[in-house]
């Protein structure tokens, strides 16, 4: 994925991963590194939403699984993921699970378009994670807000912590 | 829960000019208000402690001035003029001009807790309260902020505030090189407010210029108009004035030369005996006169060294699992590397300690206003203010402990002349003490005061409806005692300004607990009352217990843990059983709810009843009936609970990691941490399992009969290690002084002895092989040495591996090894540990070696009766007894102990009290009527603990009573009754005969 735009309009660079094959990214300003995987200790009682900890040079992180709150399929971690870990004024000590992450693609900013809630896109499910919407060469990339996307987690343990699914998410929001 | 709130960073990173005043002032002003108090108390030292007022006012006043804090600066003035004035004499040190002072102190303590809005305040009030001790003084003030000073005639004033000046201020110039000569003359930078001078100190422009010049060469100098983010609205900016000045003299008299007191003075460069060097390089300041030894530091960047600490000590035994073990050199690097990272972690801890003086120097101030305030005469002692503690913990501290100090002055000493009718000093006394204690502190407020009146407490608790009637009748004293400590209760009569506001001792209780602390109340009417509070020494490192369930290991904090009960119901021992709607576990005799951990963690809803008539049909029958279990014995308040666990892993003390907020919120998880293998666990709350499951909303359960006896499997503290490569060995880590690694090329053979140097003093390698039927230490790998807790010879014990301290519950098996110098075996972590008597093995190998040095001769040895029916503890208490140089008889029950002493006499009976036959109270009351051994001192040994047995003890005849089983204890409690008791010397003088 070499997605670079020359030109003299401003750019906005993405940290591209995927999520069920949909590409999806999250503007590079907001992410402090990409990890291979770790040993997670997983967290009973918390939602699917939360994947675990981890020990991130003596840093206990906690990691989220977007796939629940996307109304994706939690498939746990695979040989591909990765833990994207958010810079610490986006959300303190948290990574994301994602799959084949650390592409960077730099866009310029004019082609990301507010996301809509297009019926066939997976945005659909969960509007409010997805800042924007960038059409690449070949595929569609969603731009994830890692803010909301902590936001809605944290809903989630306030909400008794019931399984996230595509209708409770949308009673939700 | 107090877990939660560890993490909460206590002190924000202090970097600004601002902060580092309001720090510093605060530390001056402490020191101040002891210095006052001491003063007026008549302190040996007067003059020193003049000297250290006059050295703290000037600092503040130096750093208000610095941060342009102008109604501080001018107290800060003011109170120097006063406290100039004692020291010249011209005024005394009166209780009023003291008062005078500290309510200046106050009023400046208020300022700096606001600095932003010091300046609005008005200061007319405490400046004429000062204006009597200040006008005493020579040249009349006329009016607050025109205070007239003559130039200070302090000779060495070494106290001028260096922070004012930086090494930045004071480019070094080409001209400034040139004119200065490194070998003979230091270069000192000096900075300075023109108009400072003139104002406080009546030093014009021209005197100053003149009194710079005279100091030494001026090579450089210039003056600055103003340093517009420095002040805030003074009247008048600072009109600064730097000057580069070379001087032959060293630093302390170039500042009695140069006689400006209010100049920073640093010294740039010193005489350098060796060649100049091109680029000077900034020398150290002069020292301020305290305090050189000091820095301040960071919390979060301690937190962090702690992090990278405990990184390090991942790497390492990643390191170490990578090593070749059969590369010596390789493994002895790792070690080293080892030791240096567990140094590491250990110094970054005590970087957070602070000595509890931080603390404890308030107080006299504190007794002395409230001693004024009620018309008392109180005096405050203090000891052990060198004790450290845990940044956090001080702090938790600080509230509850004023709050019984407070209580002590106003409930606790009585009016002087009701002192006087009951015969005591009109004077009371209230002493305030720190110790450590088994890795613990505990903090003793002890008064000489009226008492607690236990029939006044009942009345209260009636009245306020606590407690009824004929609960309070079952209550002993100190459960009486425990009710002040509840919510809504005063035994004050009458309600005063100073404590008995409703808000009371339950704050004391409540607080102490957050922090894993508790308080126990001691009193006797009449005589007095004594708090011991006891603390844990960090909260950033927990003692825990680490448990699995699943695949996953979680670590329960040991302050919530009473025991671990391992269940072998194939062994006919205790099994958990149901009630109508919930699991119970029988345990001696009483009934302890019981949880299941699988199943909390399973449940994201808290519990309801149907919750629990699932799991119950889920458990029972038991399918695998056989199965060992494992219950840790929670307790939470007053509630009491079995938590089913998988595994128990043993303990560890773990560093304390915050969890992320989110994760709070699920209750039961109250902190994390990274165990050695790098893994993160969680750390459960007792509480949030117990209000998960609906324990919390349960009656409360029966008070259990006393704490673990060997019969159900107690957790004890063990050393595991090895001699040889077969058997696993075991004994109490109580037992071991230290473990030392000795290089086998460094053991001398003198005759048939080996001896080892350490630290010094020869000590006696003991092979275990030469006495117990053992396999051969090998030739090979590393050795240690442990060297036992046995003040007698000078022995240690050889062993090549050390395997672990790990906390376990654990059967002794006393029938498998029957052979001396062995106390039993038991099942650990799958293998047979073989628990070794050290006691015994030594006066085996002393013997062995024809050395009986240390062991009492034979006739002036004082004979001791044990009445005990446990095998293992008979064995423990005798070689306890024996290595303390006594001479030992045994017997099983009471009845056989009667039978005993009428053998032959004896100097003490040390006696259980639970046995079959005939208990130790029945035995101990035939003792007792029985003529012949009335006179014998007699110690309750036992595994109750708790005010009611120890009064049942008393009550049959027993003059000592204590817990199993510390050897230290145990000799000291019998030194203690036989050295009272003149039958005792009786005896041993029949003996000598």
């Amino acid at each position: 994925m070499n997605d670079v735009v020359p030109g003299r309009a401003a750019t906005t660079s993405c940290c591209t991963f995927r999520l069920e094959q949909r590409l999806y990214g999250i503007v590079v300003a907001q992410v402090r590194e990409i990890s291979p995987l770790l040993a997670v200790t997983t967290v009973p009682q918390a939602p699917a939403a939360v994947c675990g900890l981890v020990n991130l040079r003596s840093r206990i992180h906690l990691i989220l699984d977007p796939r629940p709150l996307l109304g994706l399929a939690s498939v746990g971690s695979t040989a591909e993921s990765r833990l994207l870990i958010l810079k610490p004024d986006v959300a303190k000590d948290v990574g994301l699970l994602v799959e084949r992450g650390g592409d960077i693609v730099h866009v310029p900013s004019d082609r990301i378009e507010v996301a809509t809630g297009v019926a066939d896109s997976p945005a659909h499910a969960a509007p409010h994670l997805v800042g924007g919407v960038c059409k690449l060469d070949a595929e569609l990339m969603m731009i994830l807000d890692p803010t909301q996307l902590v936001d809605a987690v944290s809903r989630l343990f306030r909400h008794g912590g019931a399984m996230p699914t595509t209708t409770t998410l949308e009673t939700i929001t | 829960m107090g877990v939660a709130r560890l993490n909460e960073d206590p002190v924000s990173v202090e970097t600004s000019d601002n902060q580092r005043f309001v720090v510093e002032a605060r530390e001056h002003l402490a020191a101040m208000t002891a210095a006052l108090i001491a003063l007026e108390r008549g302190d040996a030292d007067p003059r020193a402690r003049v000297e250290q007022l006059l050295r703290a006012a000037h600092s503040v006043k130096g750093g208000a001035g610095f941060t342009g804090r102008r109604n501080v600066e001018r107290l800060a003035h003011a109170l120097e003029t006063a406290i100039e004035n004692v020291r010249e004499g011209r005024i005394a040190a009166s209780a009023e001009a003291i008062d005078a002072m500290l309510a200046v102190l106050d009023r400046v303590g208020g300022m700096i807790d606001d600095l932003e809005h010091s300046d609005e305040v008005d200061i007319s009030e405490p400046m004429t309260r000062l204006g009597p001790l200040i006008d005493a003084a020579a040249p009349p003030a006329s009016g607050p902020g025109a205070i007239e000073a003559r130039p200070s005639p302090r000779t060495t004033d070494a106290t001028v505030d260096a922070s004012m000046a930086q090494v930045s201020d004071f480019p070094l110039s080409e001209r400034v090189r040139s004119g200065w000569s490194p070998g003979t003359s230091f270069l000192y930078g000096v900075k300075l407010d023109w108009f400072a001078c003139e104002r406080e100190f009546g030093i014009d422009p021209l005197e100053v210029a003149r009194r710079l010049e005279d100091s030494g060469t001026l090579l450089d100098s210039r003056v600055d108009p103003a340093e517009g983010s420095l002040h805030q609205g003074p009247a008048r900016p600072p009109l600064w004035c730097r000057a580069i000045i070379a001087a032959t003299l060293p630093p302390e008299e170039f500042s009695r030369r140069l006689d400006i007191p209010c100049a920073a003075i640093l010294c740039l460069q010193q005489v350098s005996g060796g060649a100049p060097s091109d680029a000077p390089r900034p020398a150290p300041r002069p020292r301020p006169p305290a305090a050189a030894t000091s820095l301040r530091i960071s919390v979060p960047l301690i937190d962090r060294m702690m992090e990278l600490a405990g990184e390090l000590a991942l790497v390492r035994n990643q390191a170490l699992r990578a090593t070749d073990p059969t590369n010596a050199s390789l493994r002895r690097l790792m070690r080293r590397l080892d030791s240096v990272t567990t140094d590491l972690q250990d110094a970054a801890l005590r970087m957070r300690m602070q000595p509890v003086a931080n603390l404890f120097d308030r107080f006299p101030r504190t007794v002395r206003d409230l001693a004024r305030q009620v018309g008392k005469q109180i005096e405050l002692q203090i000891t052990g203010s060198e004790v450290e503690l845990d940044k956090t913990v001080l702090e938790a501290l600080a509230d509850p402990l004023t709050h019984l100090i407070r209580n002590c002055c106003d409930h606790g000493i009585e009016p002087p002349e009701q002192r006087v009718r009951s015969g005591k000093p009109p004077t009371g006394l209230i002493t305030l003490g720190a110790r450590q204690d088994r890795g613990q502190i505990v903090i003793e407020v002890r008064d000489d005061g009226k008492g607690l009146d236990p029939e006044a407490i009942k009345r209260k608790a009636i009245e306020s409806g606590i407690k009824g009637r004929g609960e309070l009748d079952a209550l002993n004293e100190r459960q009486l005692f425990d009710l002040i400590l509840l919510s809504g209760f005063s035994t004050a009569a009458r309600v005063t300004d100073l404590s008995g506001r409703g808000v009371g001792m339950d704050v004391v209780k409540t607080n102490l607990e957050q922090i894993g602390g508790s308080v126990e109340i001691d009193s006797a009417i009449g005589r007095g009352t004594l708090f011991s509070l006891r603390l844990p020494l960090t909260l950033a490192i927990m003692p825990c217990q680490l448990v699995s369930c699943g695949e996953r290991r979680y670590a329960i904090p040991q302050r919530d843990l009473e025991e671990i009960v391992l269940l072998e119901p194939d062994r006919g021992r205790a099994r958990i059983e149901c009630t109508q709607d919930e699991e119970v576990l029988r345990l001696r005799g009483a009934l302890v709810p019981v949880v299941r951990l699988a199943e909390v963690l399973g449940s994201r809803e808290p519990f309801t009843a149907e919750t629990r008539a699932r799991i119950i049909a889920r458990h029972h029958p038991p399918k695998e009936p056989t199965a060992r279990q494992y219950v840790a014995i929670l307790r939470v308040g007053s509630h009491r609970f079995g938590l089913v666990v998988d595994n128990v892993l043993g303990s560890e003390d773990i560093v304390v990691k915050p969890l992320h907020p989110l994760l709070r919120q699920l209750g039961i998880f109250g902190a994390a941490t990274i165990l050695g293998d790098g893994a993160v666990a969680l750390i459960l709350i007792g509480e949030g399992i117990a209000r998960h499951s609906g324990i919390l909303h349960r009656p409360l359960v029966q008070e259990l009969p006393g704490p673990p006896d060997s019969a159900t499997g107690a957790s004890r503290t063990l050393m595991l290690f090895r001699h040889g490569p077969s058997e696993l060995l075991a004994m109490p880590l109580a037992d071991v002084r230290r473990v030392v690694m000795i290089r086998r090329d460094r053991i001398e053979r003198v005759g048939d002895r080996e001896l080892v140097n350490v630290d010094g003093a020869a000590v006696g390698v003991f092979r275990l092989d030469q006495v117990l039927n053992l396999s051969a230490c090998p030739d090979e790998g590393p050795l240690f040495l442990i060297l036992p807790r046995n003040p007698r010879a000078s022995v240690g014990l050889l062993a090549s591996a050390i395997v672990d301290t790990p906390t376990l519950p654990f059967q002794l098996d006393d029938r498998a090894y029957k052979v001396d110098g062995v106390l039993g075996s038991s099942m650990i972590r799958g293998q047979i540990a073989i628990f070794i008597d050290v006691d015994r093995l030594v006066q085996m190998w002393l013997d062995s070696n024809g050395a009986s040095r240390g062991s009492l001769p034979r006739a002036a040895r004082r004979k001791v009766l044990v009445v005990e029916d446990t095998r293992f503890f008979q064995r423990l208490i005798t070689s306890y007894l024996e290595s303390g140089g006594f001479d030992v008889a045994l017997a099983a029950n009471g009845a056989e102990g009667l039978a005993r002493l009428a053998e032959g006499p004896f100097d003490l009976i040390v006696s259980d009290i639970e046995m079959p036959v005939m208990d130790g109270l029945e035995f101990a009351r035939r003792v007792r009527a029985d003529a012949r051994f009335a006179g014998i001192p007699m110690l309750a040994l036992t595994t109750l603990s708790g005010p009611e047995h120890r009064a049942r003890a008393a009550e049959s005849g027993f003059d000592g009573y204590e817990v199993k089983l510390d050897r230290d204890i145990l000799l000291a409690a019998v030194g203690a009754l036989l050295g009272s008791d003149r039958t005792a010397i009786v005896h041993e003088a029949s003996a000598n005969e």
